[in-house]
């Protein structure tokens, strides 16, 4: 049998879903469940653009089969927020979410969901990550528009926020 | 169209031998290969047999003879985070450092990487460019564009950790219906590009064992973007040393369907000082040692020139090394 049911947690909400086990993670999420924040750029793991938390780790939606992660718990930009405003009930965003649009690290916005999902879990493991950690981080993250100045610095100001904070 | 592949989760080894051994079944390790080949249509595998249930080939364990073994559904995230072997094996950790991008190394596993399917740009292409090539060896046809005069596809090993695991002496544990049997890890390869690995059907990497004294080791790679992209190059080194003599390897990748061990190179370098001389001559042996083809992104000569290069670079390296543990040169 090569389709069935496949359960997930998808940013806090359990779903059963009636899949091909070898379609890809990023196939059921923008055309199952409709969350097109992650976003299809090139469907072989060359840009970044499709990354997704699976248990807490940023790997590539479209290398996923939905199969070899059911019972897993999946957080997409969608619910980035969410899962941040649990620890931080007075914000509904993540820093590097405000951060990316105070300093214009957003042009076309194609690569951001992919970006964000990598640097939140940046931060969550590295609160005050140097600028070469960051790079180290990004580098499976391809943006074509902004240089990638603007997005190195957002994250290093959302650290700051943050560290700040504590 | 979208192929559909079954995906199956045995928890045994012998159901995974037993799964393998239905028509058109591959192992699934993290994915990272099979599923933009799936994409591309140019792995049509019909089951794919996923090891993360098998306890054998999920642990990293330490034996009596201090000999550790990692599974080869280990993720190559989890040997860099392990608390004992990048400290001990740091030519291994420099090499999985050096495998694609944190994401993909948060979800690749090692035996994944071993046996990584050859790559050649006439054939790792959208189904839309293929479309104007007649099929070549590896496709079903019968000629190379690659190398129009050899009678066999000569698509590149890219994994990293190959030359890596043969630099350090490494023993592969390959699980097969009738019995289980050891190979060194060059014995892995078979030197076509078309069928690269020397499993039968049905035959799989269970574990990686490596040696219980570490050898001195150095890792270097050569790519068009550091960021992400595939050796055009890449070479371990490692150095024993004994009472008398000290057992060397080098080990050259990603210029051929398998791993390239320098022999000529290496017993230059067991001839005498490791002086700036030396190196440059040791270096130099490579050129004659490879024949790349034109299947990788940059050419034949740069590929060599780039060998070369880091060759050099990585012997430099490891005389530094020696010298800082007080091993002579
Ligand atoms: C953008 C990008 C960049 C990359 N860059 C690099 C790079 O720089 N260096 C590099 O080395 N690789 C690179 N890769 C390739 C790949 O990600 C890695 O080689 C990875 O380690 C493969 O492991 P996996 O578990 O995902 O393999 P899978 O895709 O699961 O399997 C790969 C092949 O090995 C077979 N296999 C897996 N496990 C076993 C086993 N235990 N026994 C027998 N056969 C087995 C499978 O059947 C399949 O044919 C890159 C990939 C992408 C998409
Ligand atoms: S090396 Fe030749 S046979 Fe092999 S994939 Fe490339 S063109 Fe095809
Ligand atoms: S869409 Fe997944 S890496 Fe490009
Ligand atoms: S903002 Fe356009 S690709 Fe990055």
């Amino acid at each position: 049998m090569s389709e069935g049911f496949v359960e997930l947690t998808v940013n806090g909400a359990p779903q059963a879903l009636w899949a091909q086990e070898s379609a890809t993670l990023l196939q059921v999420l923008r055309e199952i469940l409709g969350l097109t924040g992650t976003k299809n750029g090139c469907e072989t793991g060359h840009c970044g653009a499709c990354t997704v938390w699976i248990d807490d780790v940023p790997r590539l939606a479209c290398l996923t089969p939905v199969g070899s992660v059911a019972g897993s718990r999946i957080t997409t930009v969608e619910g980035l927020g969410a899962w941040w405003e649990e620890s931080h009930p007075s914000s509904h965003y993540h820093p590097v979410q405000t951060a990316f649009v105070e300093f214009g690290a957003v042009q076309c916005g194609f690569c951001t969901p992919g970006m964000l999902m990598a640097a939140a879990a940046l931060l969550r493991d590295e609160p005050l990550p140097t600028e070469q950690e960051i790079l180290e981080r990004l580098a499976g993250h391809l943006c074509r528009c902004t240089g990638y100045e603007q997005i190195v610095r957002a994250i290093r100001q959302a650290a700051l926020t943050e560290v700040k904070e504590l | 169209m979208t192929l559909h592949t079954r995906l199956v989760q045995p928890s045994t080894a012998e159901d995974v031998t037993r799964l393998l051994g239905e028509p058109e079944s591959k192992i699934f390790g993290g994915g990272t290969d099979l599923v933009p080949n799936r994409t591309w249509g140019l792995d049509t595998s019909g089951t794919w047999v996923q090891l993360r249930a098998v306890p054998e080939a999920t642990m990293i364990s330490l034996d009596e003879e201090g000999q550790w073994s990692i599974g080869a559904a280990v993720t190559l995230k989890a040997i860099l985070e392990h608390p004992k072997l990048p400290g001990l094996y740091p030519l291994l950790a420099d090499a999985i450092m050096a495998v694609a991008t944190p994401e993909i190394r948060n979800q690749a596993t090692i035996g994944g990487n071993l046996c990584l399917d050859t790559r050649c740009r006439f054939r790792n292409q959208p189904p839309i460019w293929r479309l104007g090539l007649e099929p070549c060896f590896k496709s079903g046809g019968s000629h190379c564009y690659a190398a129009p005069a050899s009678s066999q596809c000569v698509a590149i090993l890219s994994s990293d950790t190959a030359p890596a695991f043969i630099a350090l002496g490494a023993r592969l544990k390959v699980h097969s219906r009738s019995n289980s049997r050891w190979i060194e890890a060059l014995e892995l390869y078979t030197g076509d590009g078309d069928r690269h690995l020397t499993l039968a059907p049905g035959e799989w990497i269970e574990t990686i064992r490596l040696p219980s004294r570490p050898p001195l080791g150095v890792f270097d790679k050569w790519r068009i973007r550091k960021s992400i992209d595939f050796p055009e190059v890449n070479v371990a080194i490692s150095v024993a040393p004994g009472e008398n003599s000290r057992e060397m390897r080098m080990v050259l990748g990603a210029v051929a369907p398998g791993p390239i061990r320098l022999r000529e190179a290496e017993r230059l370098l067991a001839q005498g000082p490791w002086d700036q001389d030396r190196l440059v001559l040791a270096a130099h042996t490579v050129t004659g040692a490879i024949h790349p083809y034109d299947n990788g992104q940059m050419g034949v000569v740069g590929r060599k020139r780039a060998a070369e290069h880091i060759l050099y670079r990585a012997l430099g390296k490891l005389r530094n090394m020696m010298g800082e543990k007080g091993v002579s040169a």
